[in-house]
């Protein structure tokens, strides 16, 4: 891979208890807390004995099934689509985590061995036991009606195609090397994204491969690459990246365990974007060009531009989806949206 | 033997449904199973009885709703379909039912429940492409028939895991009586109702507080008032019988 230009900003010394939410925020871009969770009883274990770690899980395990993705070798730790893009190259299939354990260790040794893993799985639903030591302090506004939830993801090497996530994200290295490449939302351009369904991950990811880059069929990647930013994290550093951001996010070791917080800041009654995304494509986008400049034009007034521009010049009882949004109005909007979806 | 098919706006663009009762012989019944969650509207017109198969002396209970009076009779399905303002669901469904269908691999929350779908029995003699009710609007979306069905659906889907409650409790408080109603419709014929029980209202009367509430706690109370105040819809049942043997 491309070596990238852009350093990520580092942060030394902090604790969870005393995270600088402020600064992370401002900055709009990816930031290195590094040994923010080293002392997490999972990253002690790890940096004595990374063995250890499995036996502290198994043994704290509720013993609830959970989803595995499991790959053959040939998938060399790319968990992506078929040929066909109709499905993946991967199976998924309900386990638990001593049978995924017991796979993982029984071939240790081999050079070409399965690719499991076990994504974002509830830290409280896996393991109980160890959620509570495991946390970050979450003190600012931003959390006040939305408290993150720890997920761990847990598995051999693993590359998860670069995507956008629409919670922000705050992602916690216990085992293993984990790396992260970044970029900035308007790298859609050229991220060569794939289809919108069926996706592996619930999300949309790049067609391209990063790491062995096909500048023939994906000329636009070298941008892409040229504007990444790319963080390597050690057990105890933690990641903080804005939402929107695209990443792609390799694990390298034979075993490798990593926790993450995410929170969303939108009001719960506000929807699903991508269902406006859907709708655009749906009724917007094969009109004509003059006219789809047109409705750019009212989205850039009416959606992106300032809420106030809209409204001020209107008597407030007139304002109606003009006003600020609350669950209130929300709930006429939807009323009135699911009656002309409805045709 | 029925193939259900999960129902989308693409392949069963066009569809519909004849509801007309002269197509559907299975409508012509005089009784239908109901659930729980429907007694609350069906008592105010059908008798609601329960019923136990008397085959087997550990028999499950059923509650059903009286249509009629003799085989195959249902007194409230004119020739243009149904004339009471409910409809037990079993049968307002019409073609279709429920399938469940494994949820994807989502992203995040792994929900365990696989999710309903709808399905339709594309062999059922009211499905075609010709006349009836749409069950999409021009364009795929929801028709009004769709939504009703989906409202019957619902009842059943609730219904199954309430019934299993109501019959646990009346059989443990010891609640049934047979059925002791005698319908003589002519000199030679007579409606028997053996094998079908309703309410003791002297035993229910008699429950202690605690039982009460228990019953109370969990919704049951009151559905076995209706239970027994629908009895009296057998007098409306041997009304619509007399009138439609009138007009022979």
């Amino acid at each position: 891979m491309t070596q990238a230009q852009n350093q990520v900003k580092v942060l030394q010394g902090i604790t969870p208890q005393c995270i600088p939410y402020d600064e992370l925020f401002s900055s709009n871009q990816p930031v290195l807390l590094k040994g923010l969770v080293k002392d997490w009883p999972l990253v002690k274990i790890s940096q004595n004995n990374p063995q250890d770690v499995m036996s502290q899980l198994e043994q704290n395990y509720s013993g609830r099934p959970m989803l595995v993705y499991k790959g053959s070798p040939q998938i060399k730790a790319r968990f992506g689509y078929n040929e066909a893009c109709s499905g993946f190259n991967f199976d998924s299939e309900r386990s638990t985590i001593p049978k995924v354990f017991d796979t993982i260790r029984s071939q240790l040794n081999q050079d070409e061995h399965d690719y499991l893993y076990i994504n974002s799985l509830k830290l409280d639903d896996g393991f109980p036991a160890l959620n509570s030591a495991h946390q970050l302090t979450f003190d600012h506004a931003e959390f006040e009606n939305n408290s993150p939830v720890a997920k761990i993801w847990l598995g051999t090497e693993s590359i998860a195609a670069a995507h956008f996530d629409q919670p922000k994200n705050i992602a916690c290295c216990v085992l293993g090397k984990r790396r992260f490449t970044l970029f900035p939302p308007e790298q859609i351009h050229n991220l060569y994204p794939g289809p919108m369904s069926p996706t592996p991950g619930g999300q949309v990811v790049t067609m391209a491969d990063l790491n062995e880059p096909d500048f023939e069929r994906f000329p636009k990647l070298q941008q892409a690459l040229d504007s990444a930013y790319i963080v390597e994290l050690e057990p105890g550093d933690a990641l903080y990246y804005p939402n929107m951001w695209w990443h792609q996010v390799q694990a390298f070791d034979r075993f490798n365990v990593m926790v993450n917080f995410w929170w969303m800041t939108a009001e719960p009654h506000m929807g699903n974007p991508m269902d406006l995304l859907m709708h655009g494509m749906m009724n917007l986008r094969d009109r004509p060009a003059a006219e789809k400049k047109a409705w750019k034009v009212l989205f850039d007034y009416y959606v992106f531009g300032d809420a106030n521009t809209v409204r001020e010049h209107l008597p407030s009882q007139s304002h109606g989806a003009f006003a600020a949004m609350d669950e209130q109005l929300a709930r006429r909007l939807r009323a009135m949206l699911l009656n002309n979806l409805n045709r | 033997m029925s193939k259900a098919t999960v129902l989308n706006n693409i392949d069963h663009k066009g569809v519909k449904v004849d509801t007309q009762p002269s197509l559907y012989k299975n409508e012509h019944v005089n009784r239908s199973m109901i659930y729980v969650t429907e007694i609350g509207e069906l008592h105010k017109e059908f008798p609601l009885v329960f019923y136990k198969a008397p085959d087997s002396d550990k028999g499950q209970l059923q509650l059903h709703a009286i249509l009629g009076l003799e085989k195959d009779e249902n007194l409230f399905l004119g020739v243009n379909g149904w004339n009471s303002r409910f409809v037990p669901a079993l049968l307002a469904r019409g073609p279709f039912s429920l399938g469940y269908k494994k949820s994807e691999n989502d992203d995040s929350d792994d929900s365990e429940q696989a999710a309903p779908v709808i399905c339709i029995n594309m062999q059922d003699s009211r499905v075609n492409t010709e006349q009836g009710e749409d069950i999409f609007l021009q364009y795929g979306g929801e028709a009004p028939y769709l939504s009703y069905v989906k409202k019957a659906l619902q009842t059943i889907e609730n219904g199954i895991k309430f019934n299993q409650t109501l019959y646990a409790l009346v059989e443990e408080l010891d609640l049934l009586e047979p059925v002791s109603i005698q319908i003589k419709l002519s000199n030679i014929e007579e409606v028997n109702f053996n094998d079908y029980y309703t309410v003791n209202q002297q035993k229910l009367a008699q429950l202690d507080g605690e039982k009460l509430a228990r019953l109370s706690q969990y919704g049951v109370l009151s559905l076995l008032y209706f239970v027994l105040s629908s009895m009296g819809n057998f007098q409306q049942l041997t009304e619509l019988k007399n009138a439609k043997s009138a007009m022979f």
